[in-house]
């Protein structure tokens, strides 16, 4: 049995379409890197200024907004891009500007606050030249402590998010400066601030609990981040890539599944060969076993070489560094976060895809079996597969069979990484049990017509 | 008594309604070479394929080496080698792959006796090509050594001249006498080239429609049929009819045949003498297998 097998791995390794399979997987690999980098190098080098023509002057509001950004230009050129000064008059000193060209041009003519916003100007291109931004932070900080003295509940909690991230600023020494953290601390504050609303979980609607879910998981993500001193929600990197590899290029693994089970029967009919194979001293039980066991064992293993390759190309394209960063998932379950480093998540994410790989390797398998024809097998494959999304309409529906739907059993992930299952009342058991029955009901009728079959003349 | 190697009895296959084979009984024993015959879609192939487990018996039995094909396939297949209808091997592998991948499914091929059958192939440095690359004959050569490789003691070829030069057709012949003297095997051989089975056979089993139609040794088969034959040259036919009541066959303005008893030969040549026929020669006409296949089956006619 184990010769049959090898004879079964070296049929496929020789063949070539495996290794063009390959080459392509590797040269998507490549091409999807591409992108992101240039994506991300176009999005860096980027220049927010932006050239207008300045014909239209009947437009009061127009020419405000024209000469507050020439405003705001002429005084952010004064620092260097990358400096706090640079970031911060860019985010806080608009609105002043706005305010007092709009007075000067004749937009609007409240000469009060015309007086005090050029007071609260000055007094910021005071603090840029000659203060740290540091003191700046413990101001901020002092007013907010004033505010929360007589604000009322809601507010209160409000100022306290933003206490918060000006300590976070101050203890992880963020400036003000355009930097990554910068960003991620500016978001976590929003994500905060917006879960304010939301403050009975049980109350919601399914949609919003997905949207609060999703504003949990974004700012305990931003949480990670800052605590860690890394980005971890980082789109463009070689670790981002590399995560949402197994969700989201699962084609390239149904691909793989086709190039492999699809041929694996319906080429030894096709090419006659399957005469040779039959006649020798093994039963045919034992035969077609061994090519089952060679078509789910190399399916997982070209996962794994394609997970490798998109380590390798990822990391030579764009960066190894993203790559020491560990995978963070959010569960819903025990709302918290669990971090695994990247080789243990590619291990447990395809672990998770495996049910559902090997149902759909079995259907093509068994269809390739009993039609002799790659494309039946390959079709039948990929209606069981993209049915699958279709029947997850049935989950609001409380049929009592809907919990037996392949498409609500072969996918793990909720198991594996703790997530709440697809419907609810699922476990890991029953999923598995739902999981081998298909897989009965698909190869015992398999082996039984295969051993009973008449080899035709091709 | 010499064992039976292989015994098919009684065996009949249908194909849904259509009856494909019917009684079909015939036997092999060690030495012996059978070669079976039979125009297109007599069930040649088809009888093949049931000796060898790939297509189910709709009923009667088939033996090997005392092993029933159905209950006891393993036993029974394990010293069988064989080619089914076209030397079909992996194109995408070498030759040498290609035997190496079967020997691997059976105990103690060793290299040794791989390259034995790459010698018996005469393939040469080809076999290191892939197979995608040969001719058919090559193919052909490839499959002969390929059948050879577990030490068969039955041999089932499916038309293995087919493709084969005149050379390689005269290898496989003396390979053949060799393995039955040497191995003490047997040999099931269908083939269209009817002059090739003649040469290489021992045994004659005649097919068609699905039915045995005559299975005897090739020389009885000969003598029965060509005993009686006897060619004439005279120099000329005209009227010959109202000499000679029996029917004759007329071949040019110089040649008739004519079936009739040795004792009657100088009888025939004194009557034609005293009618002023000259007789330049007279010879027992020496009848082909291919022309007993013809007689047998009149003609190549497929229903
Ligand atoms: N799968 C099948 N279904 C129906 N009929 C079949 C099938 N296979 C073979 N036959 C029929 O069985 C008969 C015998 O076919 P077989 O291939 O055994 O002939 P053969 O003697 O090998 O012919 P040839 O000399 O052309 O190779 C033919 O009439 C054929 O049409
Ligand atoms: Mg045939």
């Amino acid at each position: 049995m184990i010769n049959l097998i090898k004879n079964e791995f070296i049929k496929i390794v020789k063949k070539k379409s495996f290794i063009i399979m390959l080459l392509i997987v590797s040269g998507y690999s490549f091409l999807t890197n591409f992108v992101y980098k240039t994506l991300f190098d176009i999005t860096a080098d980027f220049d927010f200024e932006q050239t207008i023509s300045i014909d239209d002057k009947e437009d009061l509001e127009y020419k405000v907004g024209l000469e507050t950004e020439k405003e705001l230009k002429s005084l952010t050129s004064k620092y260097d891009k990358s400096s706090w000064q640079y970031n911060y008059a860019e985010e806080n000193a608009y609105d002043y500007i706005y305010e007092i060209k709009s007075y000067e041009i004749g937009l609007t003519d409240d000469k009060e606050i015309y007086e005090q916003e050029k007071e609260n100007y000055e007094a910021l291109k005071n603090d840029l030249d000659n203060k740290d931004w540091k003191d700046i932070v413990k101001e901020e900080k002092l007013e907010y402590e004033k505010a929360l003295e007589v604000a009322d509940d809601k507010e209160k909690e409000t100022i306290k998010v933003h206490i918060e991230a000006l300590d976070l600023r101050l203890e992880k020494n963020i400036s003000f400066a355009r930097t990554e953290m910068n960003q991620i601390l500016l978001n976590y504050e929003t994500n905060k601030i917006n879960l304010l609303e939301y403050s009975n979980v049980d109350n919601l609607s399914e949609s919003q609990k997905e949207i609060y879910y999703g504003l949990r998981e974004e700012m305990l993500i931003d949480k990670y981040s800052l605590d860690h001193g890394v980005n971890a929600g980082e789109s463009g990197n070689s670790r981002t890539i590399f995560i949402n590899f197994f969700s989201e290029y699962s084609f390239i693994i149904l691909i793989m599944v086709f190039v492999v089970a699809g041929p694996i029967m319906s080429n030894e009919y096709n090419n006659g060969t399957i005469k040779l194979l039959l006649t020798r001293p093994y039963t045919r039980t034992k035969i077609l076993l061994s090519k089952y066991i060679t078509v789910l064992i190399s399916i997982i293993f070209s996962i794994l070489i394609v997970s490798l390759i998109q380590l390798v190309v990822g990391g030579i394209v764009l960066d190894f560094d993203s790559l020491k960063i560990p995978a963070v998932v959010y569960s819903s379950v025990t709302d918290s976060l669990t971090t695994y480093n990247l080789i243990t998540y590619a291990g447990l994410s395809i672990l998770s895809l495996l049910p559902s790989i090997i149902i759909v390797s079995t259907v093509v398998f068994a269809l390739s079996t009993l039609f002799s024809s790659t494309a039946i097998a390959t079709f039948g494959g990929f209606a069981i597969y993209s049915l699958s999304d279709l029947l997850y309409l049935f989950n609001s529906t409380n049929k009592w069979w809907v919990k037996y739907l392949w498409s609500y059993n072969w996918d793990f992930t909720p198991y594996i990484f703790n997530k709440a299952p697809s419907i609810e009342g699922l476990n890991i058991w029953f999923s598995l049990a739902v999981c081998v029955a298909y897989l009965l009901i698909i190869l015992i009728p398999t082996f039984v017509l295969f051993n009973r079959k008449d080899i035709s003349n091709t | 008594m010499k064992k039976k190697i292989l015994e098919c009895s009684n065996l009949k296959k249908n194909f849904g309604k259509k009856t494909v084979l019917d009684n079909v009984s015939f036997s092999i024993e060690e030495g012996d070479i059978l070669g079976f015959i039979g125009p297109n879609g007599a069930g040649k192939t088809t009888t093949i394929k049931l000796i060898l487990g790939l297509q189910k018996i709709t009923s009667g039995s088939v033996l090997i080496n005392g092993y029933d094909i159905n209950k006891d396939f393993v036993k029974a297949i394990n010293r069988v080698g064989a080619i089914v209808e076209n030397p079909d091997m992996y194109m995408y592998l070498s030759g040498r792959e290609n035997l190496k991948m079967i020997a691997r499914l059976y105990k103690n091929i060793g290299n040794d006796k791989i390259e034995e059958v790459i010698k018996i192939s005469g393939l040469g440095k080809r076999i290191n090509d892939k197979v995608s690359k040969y001719s058919l004959g090559m193919r052909q050569r490839l499959g002969i050594a390929a059948s050879l490789l577990a030490s068969p003691n039955l041999l089932i070829l499916d038309e293995p001249t087919n493709g084969l030069d005149p050379e390689g057709i005269k290898e496989l012949r003396d390979l053949l006498n060799r393995l039955v003297k040497e191995q003490k095997i047997g040999i099931l051989i269908s083939s269209h080239n009817l002059l090739e089975l003649e040469t290489i056979c021992n045994k004659v089993c005649i097919i068609q429609n699905g039915k045995i139609i005559e299975s005897s040794t090739i020389k009885d088969l000969k003598e029965r049929l060509s005993q009686s034959y006897y060619v004439f040259e005279v120099n000329k036919i005209k009227d010959l009819y109202k000499i000679i009541d029996d029917k004759l066959e007329v071949f040019d303005e110089h040649f008739f045949r004519i079936k009739i008893e040795h004792d009657k030969v100088p009888d025939l040549i004194l009557k034609l003498t005293s009618n002023n026929y000259k007789v330049y020669q007279v010879y027992q006409s020496q009848i082909s297998l291919e022309d007993a296949f013809l007689q047998k089956t009149g003609g190549n006619k497929i229903d």
